[in-house]
């Protein structure tokens, strides 16, 4: 069992955790440069960040998720991140603008899921082989199926 | 007798249910419970050890509860996506009925420790058992292993943000984004936005 943080200490640990998730992520998406690969690229960094430190990756989603209001909006940040990192894939599609306007949050949530349940299973060290699946699950409403699977197999660059 | 016993320690669960859909997990008392339940603390501790024992025994009850309607509603010999559809409308009229167990079932279930927590991806794994029918669609076609827990992610993740806002009421107006979320994996952008379609206009 991972050790949680006290009460006071939890605002600025997730928030600390935010800013290293985020480097890590943004790193990773700027360092490719067609928009299906930086989001392969910016899945397979968030799997390997949750890998390397569960720790880290449980304060940023479970016990986010149990701290009450504060906690929520927190965590509700998080998602929006994810989120915005999805959303340029409207402009790849000629049916982008059909596409639900909830579409990113969803996509986000999905795999913030995976990942929260992983690492509360103690099964993080499963997710980097995960994360052609969480690839080829975010690039599927923008790509179809088939060239996001193509996409979420090539291997990470 | 045994009947009398049975509708105490049923209320009490339903109590708890509603005051920590209410209040939260972490500020409900016992005495929160019994005074929802119309019960004495004599009784509750009867049945119950503590609040957590009582929480475990609820939220279970309530997951099984949220199921049998669901199945009940759901046609077997219909098609998958019909089946889908039918079964997340039928959650999605629960919920917005019932808005307090809406926010026991997918929001405070994380405050109540690593038990609750055990309940709830044993409650996500029963939604991926029936979406997993999804993958027979199009055979041939490559689909991920954990597309199904991701679809329910992506669905949960939907409702959870209408319930931290305290729209419960209106998760009825979400279903065509929902039907989206929960199909567009399995079937590709056009035929999900194809039943989206459908649902808006059924709504």
């Amino acid at each position: 069992m991972r050790e949680r943080q006290r009460g006071n200490e939890f605002p600025h640990a997730f928030e600390a955790a935010f800013a290293r998730l985020q480097v890590v992520v943004e790193e990773a998406y700027v360092s490719q440069a067609a928009w299906p690969d930086q989001v392969a690229g910016a899945i397979r960094a968030a799997f390997d960040f949750a890998a390397t430190d569960p720790a880290v990756a449980d304060l940023l989603t479970n016990e986010a998720l149990a701290r009450g209001a504060d906690g929520l909006v927190r965590y509700q940040r998080l998602v929006d991140f994810a989120a915005g990192l999805l959303r340029p894939g409207r402009d790849l599609t000629p049916d982008g603008a059909l596409l639900p306007k909830t579409l990113e949050h969803s996509l986000a949530g999905g795999i913030t899921l995976l990942v929260a349940q992983r690492v509360d299973q103690d099964k993080a060290n499963e997710l980097p082989d995960l994360a052609p699946d969480a690839i080829q699950f975010a690039l599927t409403p923008y790509l179809g199926s088939v060239e996001a699977h193509l996409v979420a197999q090539q291997p990470a660059t | 007798m045994a009947t009398d016993i049975e509708s105490r320690r049923d209320a009490i669960l339903t109590a708890m249910v509603r005051v920590v859909g209410r209040k939260g997990y972490d500020p409900t008392s016992v005495a929160d419970v019994i005074e929802e339940a119309g019960t004495s603390r004599t009784t509750f501790y009867k049945h119950f050890d503590d609040k957590h024992d009582c929480f475990l025994a609820a939220y279970e009850r309530m997951v099984d509860q949220v199921f049998d309607t669901i199945v009940a509603e759901c046609d077997g010999e219909r098609p998958w996506v019909s089946r889908v559809r039918k079964g997340l409308e039928t959650l999605i009229q629960i919920f917005a009925l019932e808005p307090e167990l809406a926010r026991t079932a997918v929001v405070e279930v994380a405050a109540a420790g690593a038990d609750a927590r055990k309940l709830h991806w044993d409650a996500v794994n029963r939604f991926k058992g029936y979406l997993e029918a999804g993958r027979e669609l199009e055979p041939g076609k490559e689909l991920p292993e954990q597309i199904s827990v991701m679809a329910v992610g992506a669905v949960s993740g939907l409702i959870f943000d209408e319930l931290v806002a305290g729209r419960a009421e209106q998760l009825p107006e979400l279903m065509p984004d929902l039907l989206f979320a929960m199909l567009v994996p399995y079937l590709g952008p056009g035929a999900a936005a194809d039943e989206m379609r459908r649902a808006a206009q059924a709504a």
